[in-house]
């Protein structure tokens, strides 16, 4: 526990003195400067914004249609939970769920990767990629990325322990935390087919407990799709929200990727990390991680298909079981896994920088 | 330690009617959901609607601050002192008619901008949900005026919903990626309504 919480403390520290110093170098910094609002980048108001005053389908964004509805409620909530303790300030409160969440998420991963059987240098090189891969400043930030990451490792881990109700019930907090945790679901089922065949997957009577987490998956955001549609009659007011006040679409990623590359700026930059990271799943393949494969590959799928959708690495942030496998093969070359840190570390602090500066590459 | 059997079965029930009440609720949902950004901006229009009754015949013209604008529902903008800018795919148009038994003719004045990439564009119109005509537009024809027969029978239902759909348009977003990349815009500038007297809907 305590390298993973030593590498948390540096990476926060290295990360918070390099956007200080971007902001020093402009004349940015008169303005949320404090270490605080350095942490408030984007869509950070949206969630606090919830948090505070609670959904409304007033438009309130710098665009025509945008409504908070966009956003999913788990996060906001445990601010709203954890605001007394801050004084009843939202930021304050976001900035500590978030930072408990990656350290205990740091924690999950750690044991996921031990439960898969690698060592315990593989364990740690996964929390340090984690630490500093690009944009890994959201972590510390009131973003929902460390929470997912936090349920999504407890789930994966609890189910591959067997404990099938706490998987689920981490799955049901999942689901209710970002749109793409859903598919959670194929993980478990891809999982529940490595392991005990098609035959326990076809007949789910003989062995109903392992089917707990698939079933209760979905229930966080159904929930969710409730209070829409009691709230503003339309169960599906995110995607509506998104799809009206950010302009996204649904394309063919065989369309979608051509055209970001021909837009140049950060759609390019982004779908040359989107091809990349569909090239790194492969090496789940080589360990036989099929079911991580599967969850990882419907979630790249699923941002390839995104049309305007502009997030160069924080999509990426969640899938560790990626960062198990890259930390797997350079675990035993210490200079493949120092430079592959360096690399890594390096864009985030471009990227920090970024983020400190508003720039939309940060996004 | 083995479970009873009757156990495994009442679990194995319960997740099965869990479920079913996924399936059920999501069929529900998709049914009576609708977008509600649309519906909110639709119905503000058709509240001004009721409070501003239409004589027929009638001539609106849009533009900031122009007093017809509240008939403007979702999808547009008014950014300019001429037009109504379309900055969705689908815009809609919505008043309370108050002569239901004859057919209408409506006439847009439009401007479709299109880009040597794609130098054509189509725009559709249609009615209450029953599409009533598309037209190709672009140069030498993109300012060409566009007029629309609805029958009366349309207009048994409580507001007229205009529904004007484009195939592309520029993003008003920083997403501005695909086809519409350069922009393509329709800008309304006016809309007039009588009542029938000969055909319409020529492309």
């Amino acid at each position: 526990m305590l390298p993973l919480l030593a590498m948390f403390l540096a990476s926060r520290a290295v990360l918070w003195v390099l956007a200080r110093a971007a902001l020093q170098s402009t004349d940015a910094h008169a303005h949320g400067g404090s270490w605080s609002a350095l942490l408030c980048r984007f869509d950070c108001t949206w969630y606090l914004n919830i948090a505070s005053n609670g959904y409304s389908p007033v438009e309130t964004g710098p665009f025509p249609w945008q409504t908070n509805f966009a956003f999913y409620p788990l996060f906001p909530l445990l601010v709203r939970l954890f605001m007394p303790v801050c004084g009843g300030d939202a930021l304050h409160a976001g900035i500590l769920v978030a930072n408990l969440c990656f350290v205990a998420a740091l924690f999950y991963v750690y044991l996921y990767v031990r439960e898969l059987g690698f060592e315990r240098s593989v364990a740690l090189l996964t929390g340090l990629i984690l630490c500093v891969f690009p944009q890994s400043i959201v972590f510390s930030a009131p973003y929902t990325e460390s929470l997912c990451l936090l349920l999504l490792a407890a789930a994966m881990y609890y189910l591959r322990r067997e404990r099938y109700l706490a998987a689920g019930v981490a799955a049901a907090l999942l689901s209710a935390t970002r749109p793409n945790a859903i598919f959670f679901i194929l993980f478990a089922i891809v999982w529940l087919w490595q392991r005990d065949g098609a035959r326990a997957l076809l007949s789910p009577w003989r062995t109903p407990e392992k089917f707990i987490p698939i079933v209760l998956a979905p229930l966080g955001a159904f929930v969710f799709f409730g209070y829409c549609y009691l709230a503003t009659g339309d169960a599906f007011a995110a995607p509506s929200a998104h799809m009206t006040g950010w302009g996204w679409s649904f394309v063919p990623p065989w369309q979608n990727l051509p055209e970001q590359l021909r837009s140049g700026g950060s759609y390019m930059f982004a779908a040359w990390v989107d091809m990349a990271m569909a090239l790194c799943s492969l090496l789940l393949l080589r360990y036989r991680m099929y079911a991580e494969f599967a969850f990882c590959a419907a979630t790249i799928l699923f941002v390839c298909c995104g049309q305007g959708t502009v997030c160069v690495f924080r999509y990426w942030l969640v899938l560790f079981p990626l960062w198990i496998v890259m930390a797997r093969a350079v675990s035993s070359r210490p200079m493949a896994a120092a430079l592959l840190c360096a690399l890594l570390g390096t864009i985030n602090g471009a990227m920090v920088c970024a983020w400190a500066l508003g720039m939309s590459v940060a996004i | 330690m083995t479970v009873p059997i009757w156990r495994r079965w009442l679990l194995f029930a319960s997740l099965l009617a869990v479920g079913g009440a996924y399936v059920a609720v999501y069929a529900f949902f998709v049914v009576r959901s609708e977008n509600f950004i649309v519906a909110q901006d639709n119905r503000k229009a058709a509240e001004f609607g009721g409070q501003h009754p239409v004589v027929l015949p009638a001539s609106w013209t849009f533009g900031k601050g122009s007093p017809d604008d509240g008939r403007l529902g979702f999808g547009w903008r008014t950014p300019f002192p001429v037009g109504a800018w379309m900055a969705a795919n689908d815009a809609w148009i919505v008043w309370i008619p108050e002569q239901r038994d004859a057919d209408l003719i409506l006439t847009f004045d439009i401007a479709v901008f299109t880009t040597p990439a794609s130098p054509r564009n189509r725009v559709e119109v249609s009615v209450n949900g029953k599409v009533l005509g598309s037209w190709e537009r672009g140069m030498p024809n993109a300012n060409s005026t566009i007029e629309v027969r609805v029958p009366h029978l349309l207009l048994h239902e409580g507001a007229c919903s205009v529904r004007v759909h484009i195939d592309h348009l520029k993003a008003m977003y920083r997403s501005d990626v695909g086809v519409a990349r350069n922009g393509q815009e329709l800008v309304l500038t006016a809309m007039t309504i009588r009542t029938a007297d000969g055909a319409a809907n020529t492309p």
